[in-house]
């Protein structure tokens, strides 16, 4: 598979935050890029949304409100281990996000603020890698 | 500086006790001296006597056996020549009066010739002595194997005045000089102690109010760290979605372009396969959230712009502690987010006379421990309270954690007492919230309930009287 065949629209994408611009601005860049974006603002909103749909890939926020998005990211390996699960996180402090991605609990996370060429390339990467 | 001066006296009183009574006794020996020398002039007239009697015992012995007294009589003349003496008796063994020399005060000596007999002492020694209220007597035996005669010799029973009056001269002297330098020295010893213990309190203080800012300084740049990573975390969202938003408008811009440049036929073809309508309409609610985004940068920055500058203010002014907690929440609100809910109940509060910047420290302090009380995965309840009566004000945190056991609570105002992970706490947050507040002339108070939460209360005076606890 080469970087040409890539067809972005084949793909749902999940987006987890609980600030709305957040969210918004994912949602803005994901569709321009051509995926199917959907979204939610919390945890537990995120694993309804799995039940009812399919996911390709989830993108959680690390700090959100009761469940954070280690936490939401580890169930989703459990129930969806076919979902690519990113971590956008703002904290100073990695060693969680390092060990989760030693663990294989994610693929990968990217800090905030984080660069959309970045994100995407990501977020490519992860979908050849589930589709290799 | 006043409360150091009464303390240092209280401290030498028993040294004041203890030179009073070094006067004490320096005047009872003075006075003991005094009496001492007055007898040593007592003695003196006594041995004075007494030597009169030996050296006319031996002038009496031939004469009295020879029965002849004109000689004996110009040598007992000679004798009361002695102004102190008020008379000389000479008998024979039966105390038959042979001669009899006699004066009154100031007159010149006279010869009685009055026959008489005296009663003679029965003694073995040669010479005795007594002394009544008006003479010294002095009985000597004139001995030559057998008693052969008497001789006695009367002394006026009083000491000189003149004498008397140098001796006491001289005793006041030396005792005066005597307390004078002892005074002197015990004075000069006090000084020196009042001042080596008045110095050394005051280095002490000093080195202590140096190690209590150093403390207080160690705990700002801790909970600056802990800001500093709550700001960026605050910080980062907007800056993500301002970023990738003007990314996405540089996109729509040249959907914009593609549009613009195609030719009018194929416009609505177009405008049909890029979904321009619903571009056009979302480029409005990107700038929307973009402007928001920065807005909120602004708003950051500039609670943080305040945070420093009352952080700056290191003395007492009046301030809004309202103001300022909601400043203080706006920089903790990253550490909250994911912990806890914050609930205010915000009473009316007048202006505090306070060092702002410590109260705010204060404030986050309680506040972050009370997110960080709050158990793994469970999202808590935080509520702080205000309220005010005529003289203080008090603030409330309440939170709704995991709650102090009992012998843990008496410890969490001790310096580097922590429960928290290396490198999470100091330890020192609460200690120097408890000085902070203290030096304020306010208490800092705790209640919990294990599995219930605690609740933290300090109280302020509204008016600030202890100046001299400076930041």
């Amino acid at each position: 598979m080469t970087q040409d065949s890539f067809d972005a629209s084949r793909y749902k994408v999940l987006c987890v935050d609980d600030e709305p611009n957040i969210l918004s601005s994912l949602r803005r860049m994901l569709a321009l890029e051509g995926f199917q974006v959907s979204t939610a603002d919390s945890g537990e909103a995120a694993l309804v949304h799995m039940i009812k749909e399919h996911v390709d890939v989830i993108i959680s926020d690390m700090q959100m409100p009761n469940m954070n998005g280690m936490a939401l990211l580890d169930k989703v390996s459990q129930q969806w281990p076919n979902t690519m699960r990113l971590l956008l996180t703002g904290t100073s402090d990695l060693t969680a996000a390092d060990e989760a991605v030693a663990q294989g609990k994610i693929y990968r996370y990217i800090s905030k603020p984080w660069e959309d060429d970045e994100l995407l390339a990501t977020l490519q990467s992860a979908l050849r890698q589930r589709g290799a | 500086m006043k409360r150091l001066i009464t303390g240092h006296w209280k401290g030498i009183f028993p040294a004041l006790l203890i030179g009073l009574a070094l006067a004490f006794l320096q005047i009872v020996f003075g006075l003991a001296t005094y009496h001492q020398s007055r007898n040593l002039l007592w003695e003196g007239k006594f041995q004075t006597s007494k030597n009169l009697t030996q050296g006319l015992i031996g002038a009496a012995i031939d004469p009295l056996i020879l029965q002849d007294y004109a000689a004996l009589e110009a040598r007992i003349l000679q004798t009361m020549s002695n102004r102190e003496l008020a008379s000389v008796l000479l008998t024979d063994a039966s105390g038959k009066v042979l001669s009899h020399l006699e004066r009154l005060p100031g007159a010149e000596p006279r010869l009685t010739f009055e026959p008489a007999v005296v009663e003679t002492p029965h003694m073995q020694d040669e010479i005795v002595q007594s002394q009544d209220e008006t003479f010294i007597t002095t009985w000597g035996r004139v001995n030559v194997g057998q008693t052969v005669g008497w001789v006695r010799l009367q002394a006026y029973n009083e000491l000189d005045d003149e004498d008397l009056v140098n001796l006491r001269r001289k005793t006041l002297l030396l005792s005066g000089l005597s307390i004078l330098s002892g005074v002197a020295i015990l004075g000069v010893f006090l000084w020196r102690v009042y001042f080596v213990s008045v110095r050394r309190e005051q280095m002490f203080e000093v080195r202590l109010d140096e190690a209590t800012q150093r403390l207080v300084q160690s705990e700002k740049l801790a909970s600056l760290g802990e800001m500093a990573a709550g700001v960026a975390h605050e910080i980062n969202n907007p800056v993500g979605y301002v970023s990738s938003n003007l990314n996405s408008l540089k996109k729509y811009l040249a959907i914009y372009d593609k549009v613009f440049d195609c030719p009018p036929e194929e416009v609505d073809a177009l405008k049909q396969s890029l979904k321009f309508t619903h571009l056009r309409d979302d480029v409005n609610e990107l700038l929307a959230e973009t402007q928001k985004g920065v807005a909120r940068v602004k708003t950051l920055v500039q609670n943080l712009k305040d945070y420093a500058r009352t952080n700056a203010a290191t003395h007492y002014v009046e301030a809004d502690i309202q103001a300022g907690l909601q400043t203080t929440l706006n920089i903790a609100k990253a550490q909250l987010k994911d912990k806890a809910e914050v609930r205010l109940s915000l009473g009316k509060l007048p202006a505090v006379e306070c060092v702002p910047a410590q109260i705010d420290q204060v404030l986050l302090n309680l506040i972050v421990n009370a997110a960080q009380a709050m158990p793994e995965g469970r999202h808590g309840l935080i509520e702080i309270r205000t309220g005010a009566d005529a003289k203080s004000v008090w603030i409330e945190v309440e939170d709704n954690g995991a709650g102090i056991a009992e012998p843990i609570l008496g410890k969490i105002f001790d310096p580097f007492f922590t429960t928290k992970d290396p490198g999470v706490g100091t330890g020192l947050g609460l200690s120097i919230s408890h000085n902070i507040v203290q030096q304020h002339g306010g208490t800092l108070a705790v209640r919990s309930t294990v599995g219930v939460g605690t609740t933290f209360t300090v109280t302020l005076p509204i008016r600030h009287t202890n100046r001299r606890g400076k930041p």
